[in-house]
């Protein structure tokens, strides 16, 4: 298995271009509308612009492939869950109405026979599932179109320490390397003999637990030798320092920033009324 | 008379020991370093040569704290008393291991890494991280993540990001170790450039004396932390008494002309050639070399292969075929090398015989019997593996538990067990480390720990993956005895290195890997010799071949010692 | 008269230089903890985050080994190192698989919390973390119930026994035992520390996921039913994390006590 690697996006467009900062503003702003917002059209609408947005600026098809197919179980899950059982709690927030019933599990089914699948039950998981949806491509259509290289100065231009942000890109530069040390350490524990599916779930434990043990110690006997090479390079964590890369907000990241802090508002004036959930 | 400049470096009586040494390990050192020289630091393992390295930056002893006496200045700065980052825009610093010196995650971004640290301005940074990366040959790879790159460009990115600081001192402490031939020489051939263009100070820590010789002009040779010897390069390399007193290894073609000197077939007075251009030049004051072909030993008749690929291709999910239609057998009780540059497919083939990969075609057989009938555990009992890195293969509390780890799952009795684990130890000298953490142990013991471990299980088979890399002459030389005693045992040993010097007395056999073929497969000899196929695979002919080469037409000698007996008086047999 | 042995020679006595103060002018550190240490460590979680540890369920259950890891961050370098190591190593983790991570930012922030939760079971208590951590948790209990069980109705019964395991660990962190689980971490008897780090993962990883929990329901809620599964799958989760926090954590910490590295200030090990 090869290291996971950086998911860049495909095309070069206006909001590829944007300064991390303006595209952390249209981050924040649509998780706030995502939480505070209970109406599943509202949401799944706002789900729907993220994901074409996803499709705008070239997120990798297979990425977006990817996501459906771990993601589709667990939506399912919760269509059914929301739709089945979730009843005392959607007709509180329908002032106690009874549900509408889309259909019912014959009797004869068993645990589930007699179980009603309710539309305002499943209205509410729909919500449920856009809400999750934009919560999590958002990350793809902010991180996966910007360069990784231009995060740290972005970083600290909105006042994070330099050094949490060396950090943030380290880490990218020695993923690689440690991931092929831990492949590294289970190749080598079945080529002294070690055959894991001959074990039981206790021992398996054993012996996954003990491939993250020399990950670690060998993590840290590396890192003392990184600690002396920073040293080398003059690293002192001082803020007292400048980039190569200058990130600068052009007019269209202050126009993005206008725009969100203008959508925050809206969002939060429409959230009592029409963001409620109204079945 | 115009006066002297003042020297870069300068040390008095500097002594220094970590916090946990009970005893300096560097002692009363002096000496003087001036501006433009390159300068060799050599000494075998644990003589101080990395300490010495980090005090010239002040990492030693800021950073490590322990005792510090006497005194150390570089470039007109006490290392104690000015911080760490200031020291270091005087002094650039490359470590052993490519990977882990490189902390950001573009090539760009690394060279630009110690100048935003110095807080240059971004138009001074984007020009020095230009020039560096043209100096070094990585102008096209600016944007790639530094994991992208091959080892040897790892280090290359390393001395650019040295040299974006313009330091008169770049500190090198054995850059090329973990590098294959080709590697090595593009980074010393990048130090002697940029010594020529730049005027940078060097100072090379290095074991690679074919290298040294080529490039050095002054030597100094560490012994147990005190300072052995400080000398013209040529002249410590050939000390009749130095190098030999510390194990240490001279160039194969110094080695050579020293060895006809004590045969009286050089002139007393000439001084033995260091390089190979000298070597080559003294062909001309020696008696006419005979033809020196030795038949090979018969290769005793072992049955049938214990390992055979047929016809084996390996295509990637990515595209890459990394090996084309390979067919190769390998004789009970053989000892052979793999040779090839990276990215000839060593790996895959390794990977192949351990079964951890399968071939797109073809098929890999032990004993007759297909591999994919093998789970990989199984096969461990009888095919061995020692790789590269011991660290990534320790993961017990003690080194008996890491002996012992293997045999858990054998269907072997408990005294069995025991006396395997008994053995193994004894084998490897480590019965009164037995207790030890194996994190606790210096590199080479590590190194051991994995040998033992892998050799409680009695294998067959054993391949060991650049046994010598990172040791010392005296090292690499132990560990490849141990190999010649488990072949003396009957064990098939498979061996992968870059190190061809050291193998003519231990190998019979060569298979040279290019391109996912499998080029040559031959009796060590005629493999040294195939110098043009070598070429093709970025594999270097070692010294003794080229002197032999160009001796005599058909002068097949392998080593030093060969190379000297074929100017002996009696005719060498056909 | 007896005989005075010969002192052992002073392998220093001789030496030619000066003996010279060493003063470390630099300190790149975080939370008192070298930044090369936070970086491995924050890369160890981002790796490990992509190894699943699957056990198998009634249901099927897999968690990255990394949420039996986090915690040990916290004992390694220190409250504040660890909080920083665990949050941007499951923050690379997300940012390189969104698809793993459920809702990112809470798998973000419950990694640095599960790290800092474990940094306060200390000898000393670590008060002023603890405060907040403390008025933290029971400010989720608080609204997780009232929104849970006043709210939309669930029984208040089947709330408590399915978050079991995380009122135990809310009870564990209020109590003095979290020094006891402080100073058993120091011993020098493995199985001390083992029981120690079990201990201390079950509490810390525990609490990271109630975190968790209490906001995603905030966020999503699900009806009572979705509870009953939790009665199984919480307490066998978490004995798995413990255990794989205990096991883990033991062999590095046998390790690191045998390795000469520097160790960071606010280590407790």
């Amino acid at each position: 298995m090869s290291a996971p690697t950086w998911t860049t996006a495909t095309r070069q467009t206006a909001f590829s271009a944007l300064d991390f900062r303006a595209k952390l503003a249209v981050f924040f702003t649509a998780t706030f509308a995502a939480v505070i917002w209970d109406n599943p059209w509202l949401n799944l609408g706002l789900a729907a612009g993220i994901g074409g947005g996803c499709l705008a600026v070239g997120i990798p098809g297979a990425y977006l492939r990817l996501i459906a197919k771990v993601m589709t179980p667990f939506f399912a899950l919760l269509l059914i869950t929301h739709g089945f059982f979730n009843v005392q709690h959607v007709q509180r927030l329908l002032d106690g109405r009874d549900l509408t019933a889309l259909f019912t599990v014959p009797e004869s089914i068993w645990v589930f026979g007699g179980a009603t699948f309710s539309r305002e039950g499943a209205l509410f998981g729909l919500n449920a599932i856009a809400k999750s949806l934009t919560f999590l491509l958002l990350v793809p259509l902010c991180v996966f179109t910007t360069d990784p290289n231009h995060l740290v100065v972005s970083l600290v231009r909105l006042k994070l320490p330099y050094k949490l942000a060396f950090v943030l890109t380290s880490t990218l530069r020695f993923f690689p390397l440690i991931f092929e040390e831990i492949q590294a350490v289970i190749r080598t524990q079945r080529l002294r003999g070690f055959a894991a599916e001959d074990l039981s779930p206790v021992q398996r434990l054993r012996v996954y637990a003990k491939v993250a043990v020399p990950v670690i110690l060998g993590a840290l006997h590396k890192a003392q030798q990184t600690e002396v090479v920073l040293q080398a390079k003059g690293f002192s964590g001082s803020s007292h320092r400048t980039y190569l890369y200058e990130a600068k907000l052009s007019s269209l990241d202050y126009g993005v920033i206008a725009l969100t802090a203008s959508a925050l508002i809206l969002a939060i004036v429409i959230a009592p009324t029409l963001g409620q959930f109204t079945g | 008379m115009p006066p002297t400049p003042a020297p870069l470096v300068s040390l008095r009586d500097v002594s220094y020991a970590y916090p946990s040494s009970t005893a300096p390990v560097l002692r009363d050192l002096s000496f003087d370093i001036a501006p433009g020289e390159i300068v060799a630091l050599l000494g075998p393992s644990g003589a101080g040569k990395t300490t010495l390295c980090l005090a010239l930056m002040g990492i030693v002893p800021q950073f490590y704290r322990g005792r510090f006496f006497g005194e150390l200045v570089v470039d007109g700065q006490d290392v104690l008393t000015e911080p760490i980052h200031a020291l270091s825009r005087s002094v650039g610093l490359v470590l052993q291991d490519p990977a882990a010196q490189l902390v950001t995650a573009s090539v760009e971004n690394e060279v630009a890494f110690a100048l935003e640290n110095a807080a240059l301005t971004a138009s001074e940074i984007r020009e020095r991280v230009a020039a560096a990366l043209t100096a070094v040959g990585l102008e096209a790879l600016a944007k790639k993540h530094p994991h992208e790159l091959s080892g040897g460009q790892q280090q290359r990115l390393a001395l650019a990001a040295a040299l974006a600081q313009q330091p008169p001192l770049i500190v090198l402490d054995e850059p090329t170790s973990q590098l294959d031939p080709a590697s090595t020489e593009e980074v010393f051939a990048l130090i002697r450039r940029l010594n020529a263009s730049h005027g940078t100070t060097f100072l090379v820590a290095s074991h690679a004396m074919e290298e040294v010789a080529a490039t050095a002009t002054r030597a100094l040779v560490l012994d147990a932390g005190r300072l052995a010897a400080d000398a013209p390069v040529a002249e410590v390399i050939r000390d009749p008494a130095l190098f030999p007193r510390l194990h240490l290894r001279r160039p194969e073609v110094t080695q050579a002309y020293a060895e006809l000197a004590a045969h009286g077939l050089w002139p007393a007075d000439q001084s033995w050639p260091c390089t190979l251009a000298e070597g080559m030049a003294g062909l001309t004051q020696l008696p006419p070399a005979q033809p020196f072909q030795p038949a090979p030993p018969a290769a005793p008749d072992r049955g049938s292969p214990i390992l055979a690929l047929r016809d084996v291709t390996h295509t990637y999910p990515d595209g890459t075929t990394a090996l084309r239609k390979i067919n190769l057998e390998i004789p009970r009780g053989e000892y052979c090398l793999l040779i090839g540059e990276n990215g000839a497919g060593k790996s895959t083939l390794l990977q192949h015989f351990l079964n951890l990969l399968r071939p797109t075609a073809g098929d890999v057989l032990i004993d007759g019997v297909s591999l994919s009938d093998f789970k990989v555990a199984e096969l461990a009992r009888r095919i061995g593996y020692v790789p590269q890195n011991p660290d990534q293969q320790l993961f017990n509390a003690t080194v008996e538990d890491e002996v012992a780890f293997s045999l858990q799952n054998t269907d072997l009795t408990p005294d069995e067990k025991s006396a395997r684990l008994e053995q193994a130890l004894a084998a490897m000298n480590l019965e009164h480390l037995r207790a030890a953490h194996p994190f606790s142990l210096s590199k080479g013991d590590r190194a051991r720990v994995v040998i033992a471990a892998v050799l409680s299980l009695d294998p067959e088979v054993l391949i060991f993956d650049e046994p010598t890399t990172g040791q010392d002459a005296a090292g690499a030389r132990a560990i490849l005895d141990l190999t010649r005693d488990l072949h003396a045992k009957g064990r098939t040993i498979v061996i992968v290195t870059h190190h061809l010097y050291l193998m003519p007395e231990y190998a019979r056999r060569v298979m040279v890997m290019g391109e996912g073929q499998l080029l040559l497969d031959a009796p060590v000899r005629e493999a040294f010799h195939a110098t043009e196929l070598l070429a093709r695979t970025a594999v270097r002919p070692t010294q003794a071949v080229a002197l032999a080469r160009a001796s005599h037409p058909q002068n097949r000698a392998i080593s030093p010692a060969e190379f000297v007996a074929s100017f002996a008086r009696e005719e060498a047999s056909p | 008269m007896v005989e005075k042995t010969p002192p052992k020679s002073d392998p220093f006595a001789g030496l030619k230089g000066r003996e010279r103060t060493i003063i470390f002018h630099d300190a790149a550190a975080i939370g008192g903890a070298p930044v090369a240490y936070v970086i491995v460590l924050a890369t160890v979680i981002a790796v490990l985050s992509f190894i699943p540890f699957s056990i198998v369920l009634a249901g099927g259950s897999s968690f990255p080994m990394a949420q039996g890891v986090y915690s040990l961050n916290g004992w390694i370098l220190g409250p504040w190192a660890g909080f920083v190591a665990s949050s941007i190593g499951a923050t690379v983790g997300v940012f390189l698989a969104p698809h793993t991570a459920g809702i990112p930012w809470l798998s973000m922030s419950g990694a640095g919390l599960a790290a800092l939760v474990a940094a306060t079971l200390h000898p000393t208590g670590r008060q002023r973390i603890w405060v907040g951590i403390s008025a933290l948790i029971l400010t989720g209990w608080v609204l997780f119930y009232y929104q849970a069980v006043l709210l939309n109705g669930v029984d208040a019964g089947v709330f408590f026994l399915s978050y079991a395991t995380h009122l135990i660990s809310t009870v564990l962190l209020l109590s003095p035992a979290r020094r006891w689980i402080g100073r058993a971490l120091r011993s020098k008897s493995l199985k001390r520390v083992a029981v120690g780090l079990f201990l201390g993962t079950w509490i810390s990883a525990s609490l990271m996921m109630f975190y968790m929990s209490w906001l995603s329901y905030a966020l999503l809620t699900w009806p009572e039913e979705v509870f009953y599964i939790f009665f199984v799958v919480v307490p066998l989760e978490n004995t798995a994390r413990s255990v794989i926090g205990a096991v883990i954590g033991t062999g590095v910490i046998a390790g690191l006590r045998s390795m000469s590295l520097v160790k960071p200030p606010h280590a407790n090990f």
